[in-house]
C-alpha cells in the first residue's frame, strides 16, 4: 500500500508540472495558437 | 560472480534491453505524440516521462525491498516483464485516444481534448517509470559492478539510436516501441528459465507484452490514428475533427521526418477543395487534380497530376502555375536554366522551373517518403514521371546541408512554402537551421550573379504586425519568418555586393488571409544584380493582374509598411532594436525562431513585463516547469530517512547533479555541430548520437580497471581532461568539419565517429566512478544518485537551450564543461568529508 501510495505521488507530481505548464503557456494568443503555425 | 537472475550477466543484458527499448520508445513516442498532441505538448510530455525515468529512483530509494539483491534475483523477471508489458499497454493507450493534435488548438476549452491530453501523458510516463524501476533496483543491488552495468545501460541506448528510425520505417512507430520492449520480456523469460532463484512461474510474464504485440496483427486499428483533421478551402479555413476508419489512408509512412500519409479520396483532404495555396482569386482556368501528401497531420505537400513533362504537358498546367504568388520570379523576363529547388514536395516549383525553360531541376526534400516511395512510384504515373525526368534530379536529403555541401552554381534557388514549425524543436540531435543568416548566406553562394532568390511562406498578417510593432511589448514572439528572411537576404546581400541598393534588388509580394486569417502568404524574391526598371514593372504588373499585394515596389501612393521600413532603412540594427520583437534571423549558433533580444527584454523590464515575456517563450515556461518538479524530486528524499546519509555524501550528490547537467550540455552542443556537417535526421541518430553513447560506454568499462586508491584523483584529473578536450573540441571541430564538408557520407559518418571519440569517452567514467566512491553507502544512494543524474539530465536538455536563446550553443557548451569543472573541485570535498 506504502509503495502504491509513493508511486501515485510520484505520477502526481509529475503530471502536476505538465498541468503548471499548461497553465504558464495559457497567456499566449488566442489567434495564434501555441505550438501551431497554421497549415499548409 | 553471481549467476542467478540478478547476477552480473543477466543484469547487464536486463540494463541493455531496458535501455535499448526506452530510447526507441523516447525517439518514436515523440513522433506518435507530436500528431495526437502537438509538437508542443509532445516535447512536454516526453521531458516529463524521462523524468519518470528518475522518479523510479526515488521509489526505490523509498522501498527498500526493491533494492534487496536476494528480493531482486526472485523477482527481476517479473520486474522486466512489468516494463516490457507497461511498454506495450502505454502504446495501445496512447493509441485509443481519439485526439489529434488541432483539437488542442481550435477547442482550447473542451474538457474532453484536456483529458484526452492527460492521459496520453500519464501513458507516456508508464514504460520511462517501469523501466527506470528496471534501471535503479539493478544498479542498487549490483553497486559493485556498476562499471559493467552503466557500460551495458549506454551500449543498449547506442543499439536503440541504430535501431530506432529502421524500426520506425519497418513497422511504423507503435509496433516500433512494442516490440523494442520485447528484448527485455526475452531477458525476463531467460532469468525465470535459468538456474538462479527466480521464480519459474514468472517465465509466463514474458509472454504477457508479445501477446499484446501480436493482437495488433489481426486489428491493426488498435495502433492506428483515430482522428486526422481537415481545415476546407485554403481561402476561408475552418478545422473539423475526421474520425480515421480502416482503408481510409491510401499510403502511411513513419520515418524520421515524422507520418507521411495520403488520404483516400472518399476522406476529408487536409485542405479542400484544394486549388493551391497562392493561386490569384482572378484565375478561373481548369485546375488539375492535386493529391495533398500530409505530414503529421498538419503540414502538407501536392503531387499535380500531369500527363508529362514535355513542353506540351507543361503548357496545360501554365495559366494554373503563373496565377500563382509563387510564380511571381517566373514572369519577369528572366531565365532560369538551373534551378535549386529545397523542400521540394510533390514539386509545384519544379513543375514551374521546367515550364519556363529551366535545363537542370535539383529537387531537394528532408521526406524520403515523399521523393522516394510517392513521386517515383506510386504517384509516378500521376504526375506524369516528373521525378524521372531526365532534366531533373530528386533527392532526399537535408536542404541545409546539401547546399552548404554543394559545389553547382544555380540561377534560381527556391523555398516554397517550407518549415513552419511554431515551436522550437527540442530533440537531442537537431535544429530549426534552415533560414538563419549563416543559412541565407550559403543559399546566396550557391547563386549566379543574375540568379533569384525565391521564398514563398505565410507570417503573421500585415496589418496585426504594424499593431505589434507600435507595442511596448509583445506577449509572445510572433510568428514572421518571411520578415526575418527578408531582413536576412538584407545582410547577406549586403556583404556579397557591397554598395549596392536592396531596395533594387528585391520584390515582395503578399495575398491576405491564406491558411489562417491571420496570416499573409508573403513571396520574396532577392538578387544580387538589381531588379530592371522593366522588371520592376512586370513585377507590379503581375501583382496587379492578378490581385496581389505589392508589398516592394509598392504602388504609389501606399504606406510604409514594415517591409518596406526593413527595406529601406539607413539603419537596420536601430531599426530592429527599436521594434519589441526580433525581426533580424537567428543564427546558427542560436537557432530560435522565438527569442527575444536583449534590447526587447530591456524594454519588456522596464516595463513591468519581464516575467511575462519570458513565459511567452515555451522553452522558457516548459523548462521552468520541468525545472520545478525535478527539484522536488531529487530534494523529496533530503526530509527522510536519507537525510543522514546524504550528510555524508552531499559533495557526492553533488558530483552527479553537475554529471547529469554538464554530460546533456556538452553532448547536445556538440552533437549539433554535426547537423550541418552529417545532413539527413537519420545520421545525426545513427552515427552522432550512437557513437557518442557507444564511446561512452566504452570509457564506463574503463572505469573498471581505475583502481580503487587512486579513483579520486583520477576521476579530477578526468573531470580536467574533459574541460580541456570538450575547449580543444570547440576550437578544433567547425574548421575540420568545413574542410571535410564535400566528402562522400561515408567518409563524413566515420569522421564524425572518431572526432566525437576523445571527448565522449571520458565522459563515460564519471557515472560509474562516483557510483564506486559512495562506497558502503552505495547500496543505499544508487538509486537517489540515479535519481539526481537524471533529473539534471532533464534539466541540463532544457537549461542548455534557455543558455542558448539568449547566449548560443557555445556558451552553453562552456557552462557544461564548467560543470565538469565543478565535478573536479567536488571530489576532493567527499574525501575530505568521509574521512571526518
Amino acid at each position: 500500500m506504502r509503495t502504491l501510495k509513493l508511486a501515485a505521488a510520484l505520477f502526481a507530481l509529475i503530471l502536476g508540472g505538465f498541468a503548471l505548464w499548461i497553465w504558464i503557456s495559457s497567456g499566449n494568443d488566442p489567434d495564434l495558437p501555441f505550438g501551431y503555425a497554421g497549415f499548409d | 560472480m553471481q549467476t542467478g537472475a540478478s547476477g552480473s550477466s543477466f543484469a547487464s543484458a536486463a540494463l541493455c534491453c531496458v535501455a535499448f527499448g526506452l530510447l526507441v520508445a523516447e525517439i518514436l513516442l515523440s513522433s506518435i505524440l507530436h500528431v495526437l498532441i502537438g509538437p508542443g505538448n509532445s516535447a512536454a510530455a516526453i521531458a516529463l516521462a524521462l523524468l519518470g525515468l528518475s522518479a523510479a529512483g526515488i521509489a526505490v530509494l523509498r522501498v527498500p525491498a526493491l533494492r534487496d539483491p536476494e528480493r531482486l534475483e526472485r523477482g527481476l523477471p517479473a520486474l522486466l516483464a512489468g516494463y516490457s508489458a507497461a511498454s506495450v499497454l502505454a502504446v495501445f493507450a496512447i493509441m485509443a485516444v481519439p485526439l489529434n493534435h488541432v483539437d488542442l488548438a481550435f477547442r482550447a476549452g473542451s474538457a474532453a481534448a484536456q483529458a484526452w491530453r492527460a492521459l496520453a501523458v500519464a501513458a507516456a510516463l508508464l514504460p520511462f517509470a517501469a523501466g527506470g524501476l528496471v534501471v535503479a533496483a539493478l544498479l542498487s543491488a549490483h553497486a559493485r559492478g556498476v562499471a559493467r552495468l552503466y557500460a551495458a545501460d549506454l551500449a543498449g541506448a547506442a543499439l536503440g539510436c541504430l535501431a530506432a528510425p529502421r524500426l520506425l520505417e519497418l513497422l511504423g512507430a507503435p509496433l516500433g516501441i512494442a516490440l523494442a520492449a520485447l528484448p527485455a520480456a526475452g531477458v525476463a523469460a531467460l532469468a525465470a528459465l535459468g538456474p538462479g532463484r527466480a521464480r519459474r512461474s514468472h517465465a509466463w510474464l514474458a509472454l504477457l507484452p508479445l501477446g499484446l504485440v501480436l493482437l495488433a496483427r489481426p486489428w491493426p486499428e488498435l495502433i492506428g490514428f483515430k482522428r486526422v483533421n481537415s481545415m476546407g478551402a485554403v481561402e476561408a479555413p475552418s478545422y473539423r475533427s475526421v474520425a480515421l476508419a480502416p482503408g481510409d489512408l491510401e499510403f502511411e509512412r513513419w520515418d524520421l521526418s515524422g507520418w507521411t500519409i495520403v488520404r483516400a479520396p472518399h476522406v476529408p483532404q487536409q485542405w479542400e477543395p484544394f486549388r493551391g495555396w497562392g493561386l490569384s482569386e482572378t484565375y478561373h482556368g481548369p485546375v488539375p487534380e492535386t493529391r495533398l501528401i500530409n505530414f503529421d497531420a498538419q503540414f502538407s505537400t501536392f503531387a499535380t497530376a500531369s500527363r508529362g513533362s514535355s513542353d506540351a504537358d507543361l503548357a496545360e498546367l501554365a495559366a494554373w502555375l503563373d496565377a500563382d504568388l509563387g510564380s511571381t520570379h517566373h514572369q519577369l523576363g528572366r531565365r532560369f536554366e538551373r534551378a535549386l529547388v529545397i523542400g521540394a514536395g510533390g514539386g509545384r516549383e519544379v513543375l514551374a522551373a521546367l515550364r519556363h525553360g529551366a535545363r537542370r531541376v535539383v529537387a531537394v526534400d528532408l521526406n524520403a517518403a515523399v521523393v522516394e516511395e510517392l513521386m517515383q512510384r506510386r504517384l509516378r504515373e500521376f504526375s506524369g514521371s516528373l521525378y524521372l525526368d531526365p532534366r531533373v534530379e530528386a533527392i532526399a536529403d537535408d536542404g541545409r546541408s546539401y547546399a552548404a555541401r554543394t559545389r553547382e552554381r544555380f540561377d534560381l534557388v527556391e523555398f516554397g512554402i517550407v518549415g513552419g514549425m511554431l515551436v522550437e524543436k527540442m530533440d537531442l540531435v537537431r535544429v530549426d537551421d534552415l533560414f538563419t543568416q549563416q543559412a541565407i548566406a550559403s543559399y546566396l553562394a550557391r547563386l549566379e550573379d543574375a540568379g533569384v532568390f525565391s521564398y514563398l511562406m505565410y507570417t503573421l498578417r500585415g496589418d496585426r504586425l504594424e499593431e505589434l510593432a507600435a507595442r511596448e511589448v509583445v506577449p509572445s514572439a510572433p510568428y514572421i519568418p518571411a520578415l526575418r528572411t527578408l531582413v536576412g537576404l538584407r545582410e547577406a546581400l549586403a556583404l556579397r555586393t557591397p554598395g549596392a541598393r536592396f531596395a533594387e534588388q528585391v520584390l515582395v509580394a503578399g495575398l491576405r488571409g491564406r491558411v489562417h486569417p491571420g496570416y499573409d502568404l508573403v513571396h520574396i524574391a532577392a538578387s544580387p544584380t538589381p531588379f530592371s526598371a522593366a522588371e520592376r514593372a512586370a513585377f507590379l504588373r503581375v501583382c496587379r493582374e492578378l490581385r496581389f499585394d505589392a508589398i516592394h515596389p509598392a504602388p504609389e501612393g501606399s504606406a510604409a509598411s514594415l517591409y518596406t521600413r526593413a527595406i529601406e532603412t539607413p539603419d537596420l540594427a536601430r531599426f530592429s532594436d527599436a521594434l519589441p520583437f526580433r525581426v533580424r534571423p537567428a543564427t546558427d549558433d542560436a537557432p530560435f525562431q522565438y527569442s527575444l533580444g536583449t534590447a526587447q527584454l530591456a524594454r519588456a523590464a522596464r516595463a513591468g513585463q519581464l516575467g511575462a515575456a519570458l513565459a511567452g517563450n515555451p522553452l522558457i515556461s516548459l523548462g521552468a516547469s520541468l525545472g520545478l518538479v525535478a527539484l522536488l524530486l531529487v530534494g523529496a528524499p533530503l526530509f527522510g530517512t536519507s537525510a543522514r546519509a546524504a550528510r555524508a555524501s552531499a559533495p557526492l550528490l553533488g558530483v552527479f547533479a553537475c554529471l547529469g547537467f554538464g554530460y546533456m550540455a556538452v553532448e547536445i552542443g556538440v552533437l549539433l555541430q554535426l547537423q550541418l556537417f552529417l545532413g539527413r535526421p537519420v545520421l545525426g541518430l545513427s552515427v552522432a548520437l550512437f557513437s557518442f553513447l557507444l564511446w561512452s560506454a566504452l570509457g564506463a568499462r574503463l572505469c573498471a580497471r581505475i583502481p580503487e586508491q587512486s579513483l579520486t584523483r583520477a576521476l579530477s584529473i578526468a573531470a580536467l581532461g574533459v574541460v580541456v578536450l570538450g575547449l580543444a573540441h570547440q576550437a578544433l571541430a567547425p574548421p575540420l568539419f568545413a574542410a571535410a564538408l564535400h566528402w562522400p557520407v561515408a567518409g563524413r559518418a566515420a569522421l564524425a565517429a572518431a572526432a566525437l571519440l576523445p571527448l565522449a569517452l571520458p565522459m563515460g567514467i564519471f557515472f560509474p566512478g562516483a557510483i564506486r566512491l559512495l562506497g558502503p553507502a552505495a547500496s543505499d544512494l544508487v538509486a537517489w544518485a540515479w535519481a539526481i543524474n537524471g533529473c539534471f539530465s532533464v534539466i541540463g536538455i532544457f537549461a542548455t537551450r534557455v543558455i542558448a536563446l539568449f547566449a548560443g550553443f557555445q556558451r552553453s557548451v562552456w557552462l557544461g564543461l564548467a560543470a565538469y569543472a565543478l565535478i573536479a573541485l567536488l571530489l576532493p570535498l567527499q574525501r575530505r568529508a568521509a574521512r571526518s
